[in-house]
């Protein structure tokens, strides 16, 4: 007995710091040009003339557009030219520039983006949507539908340059159907102590990790016709994702990708730097959801997994719930779309997903309602209702309610219905896989989402004033707020390097020399709406600005690292951009 | 017959549908029960893939694997 509340006065006391489960998103999209006939596919192409459409100001040593003469950038252009889309612009199509760039193609010509502080740029020939960082689950699904009409402006912009015959198709899912795929990665901001117990500390907290996100492909999962890289056949199945996860855990992304992802790569400094006891934050980066439109889905996706991560930071982890294989786990639910097929648990009992998610649910249930997710995840209590009311959908196999809610669901119920109504087609068929596609194509003529919602049949978490607003405007209560304001304020002359958790300006120079100076953005808690509004109200000049937003000492050492010491500050003086 | 013709007869059907043995069959009749249901909302968007190439469709798809 004393033991016990020995042990619980130990807990209280490790989670007496709770911070909101602050998540973002970065999210390749698939993209190809119709009419353009190539062995090796055109995401190369599609990508690039996607991403010229979008306004954004680029990181340092990323593709700065056609006057460079790198070997990446003459690829581009070369093979750009292919499509006609570079063809009778002024000063010809080569570029006359010298600049060296270092190319990843990982992450090239990243743009940040001065309209709501998100970024986007290309990611292995994909697009890649990045959502600026949000507390609100509902929040997230706003950004994530304002990114998209974001890439559906530039798809409709660059279909306007392209040849007659030629379309950019992008669709919003994870695979080609041919063997490849492509991420809808989270990102959680939880502390350091709650990652090191994941990773390096507490394996059954990363195996309990692993058992929810496998079981959550009830909700989170796209659906998908057939099935991909050597897994067993399937007509359907739940996941895009499923049949390329083979490993339990892992830092890698592309190859045998991992079920719960180790890569360290905080993007965020401490959170409260003023305090002592502050503590060291860390990114959870979840590599394992599929791409989802349906409003429910995503909402569930972000949501109930801040809520199972804020059980995990207060060290609540019920060791009951583990599988004995997630791996195998996950492949075996995703393939059974009538949700019967049981998977073993590390106790020997055999188990649905829906049953797994349901002892969840529960955990959840007491977890929130003894306050553990006050101050950590915005209205879990909305979040666990829409949750315990899927799951009772999914137990009744209730796929007409579950069709406005689930993307899976939906599809599903609407390939069914037309493999039932054209007795030539069968789930082999390519007009059906054509339609699994189709599915989530970002055009609103072809997309079947997008017309399921015109219908009014999708059920909405967010309005769509809430989207609008995000495609023009920061969340005001991260540091997207004072990104996007910057970059507005500043403009391309004066931003010479972009990242979540700085930016670096141009702001004068010496002789032959730029002056610069950074600002710091560490914790993405800080320089929200309310913290940094009277910074720009107050400021005239970038100077000021800069100063006021505490960039003073690491603003000093960026000038002293990059431009000697005892410059002379010719700076220049900056007048507010589009600032509202 | 249009797909949405068939779509609007087949309604007035629903519930003759047999349920099968087992819950796994009881959810794929209620798959198809909800499909029937759900076509003609988005027949417009179903007809024109019917209608489109699909071959051809599917050799562009090919992309690079990613992240």
């Amino acid at each position: 007995m004393k033991e016990k509340a020995a042990k619980k006065t130990q807990k209280l006391a490790r989670s007496t710091n709770v911070f909101p489960k602050l998540c973002g998103a970065d999210i390749e999209l698939g993209n190809f040009v119709l009419g353009v006939e190539t062995n090796r596919g055109t995401g190369f192409e599609a990508s690039r003339l996607l991403l010229r459409e979008i306004e954004g100001l680029p990181r340092a040593n990323t593709f700065r557009g056609e006057a460079c003469n790198c070997p990446a950038c003459t690829r581009e252009r070369e093979a750009l030219e292919s499509t006609g889309s570079l063809k009778n612009k002024s000063g010809g199509s080569k570029g006359n520039g010298s600049r060296q760039v270092t190319v990843n193609p990982q992450d090239w010509g990243r743009k940040y983006l001065p309209s709501n502080g998100g970024c986007i740029y290309i990611d292995l020939d994909h697009l890649e949507l990045c959502i600026p960082e949000v507390i609100s689950a509902w929040d997230h699904v706003a950004c994530w539908h304002a990114m998209l009409r974001i890439a559906r402006t530039a798809m409709v912009n660059a279909n306007e340059k392209l040849p007659a015959g030629r379309q950019i198709q992008v669709l919003v899912n994870n695979s080609d159907g041919r063997g490849n795929s492509y991420g809808s990665h989270l990102n959680f901001m939880i502390t350091r102590r709650s990652w090191d117990n994941i990773f390096r500390r507490k394996i059954h907290y990363m195996l309990y990790l692993a058992a929810f996100q496998a079981s959550s492909i009830v909700y989170t999962g796209q659906g998908k016709v057939g099935s991909e890289n050597g897994a067993p056949e399937a007509e359907f199945q739940l996941s895009q994702r499923a049949d390329f996860f083979e490993r339990l855990v892992g830092s890698q992304t592309t190859h045998n990708r991992p079920i719960v992802n180790s890569r360290d790569e905080s993007l965020c400094g401490r959170s409260k730097p003023e305090n002592d006891d502050a503590e060291e934050m860390a990114r959870l980066h979840v590599i394992f959801f599929d791409n989802t439109l349906s409003h429910v889905a995503s909402l569930l996706k972000v949501g109930v997994m801040q809520i199972v991560l804020s059980m995990i930071e207060a060290e609540e982890v019920n060791i009951n719930l583990l599988l004995d294989d997630p791996v195998e786990a996950v492949l075996t639910w995703s393939h059974d779309p009538t949700l019967q097929a049981r998977a073993a648990m590390t106790s020997g009992e055999e188990i649905t997903a829906v049953e797994l998610q349901f002892r969840f649910l529960e955990e959840a249930k007491r977890f929130c309602a003894g306050g553990g997710c006050e101050g950590s995840v915005p209205r879990a209590a909305e979040i666990l209702a829409l949750w315990e009311d899927t799951l009772l959908k999914l137990q009744a196999g209730d796929l007409e309610s579950l069709a406005t809610r689930l993307d899976w669901a939906l599809k599903y119920s609407i390939l069914q219905g037309v493999i039932e109504q054209r007795p030539d087609l069968s789930w082999e068929s390519p007009e059906i896989k054509h339609l699994d596609h189709l599915y989530s194509s970002l055009d609103p003529s072809e997309g079947l989402y997008w017309a399921y919602e015109n219908e009014g049949i999708i059920e909405r978490m967010v309005d769509e004033s809430a989207i609008e607003h995000f495609t023009a405007n920061p969340p005001e209560d991260t540091r997207a707020w004072t990104r996007a304001m910057l970059l507005r304020w500043a403009g391309p002359d004066a931003v010479d390097d972009v990242d979540w958790d700085s930016i670096r300006f141009r702001v004068g120079s010496e002789r032959y020399r730029t002056l610069f100076q950074r600002l710091d953005m560490a914790s993405p808690l800080g320089f929200t709406k309310a913290i940094a509004e009277s910074c720009f109200e107050n400021a005239e000049t970038l100077e000021e600005l800069l100063d006021s937003l505490g960039a003073g000492d690491d603003a000093e050492r960026a000038l002293v690292k990059n431009a000697g010491t005892g410059a002379s500050r010719g700076r220049l003086r900056l007048r507010p951009q589009q600032v509202n | 017959m249009t797909l949405r013709e068939r779509t609007d007869d087949d309604r007035e059907r629903q519930g003759a549908e047999p349920s099968g043995d087992g819950p796994g069959d009881a959810n794929l009749a209620r798959a198809r029960t909800a499909g029937r249901g759900l076509l003609a909302a988005g027949a417009d968007a179903i007809q024109k893939a019917l209608s489109g190439n699909s071959e051809s469709f599917l050799a562009a798809t090919r992309q690079q694997g990613g992240q």
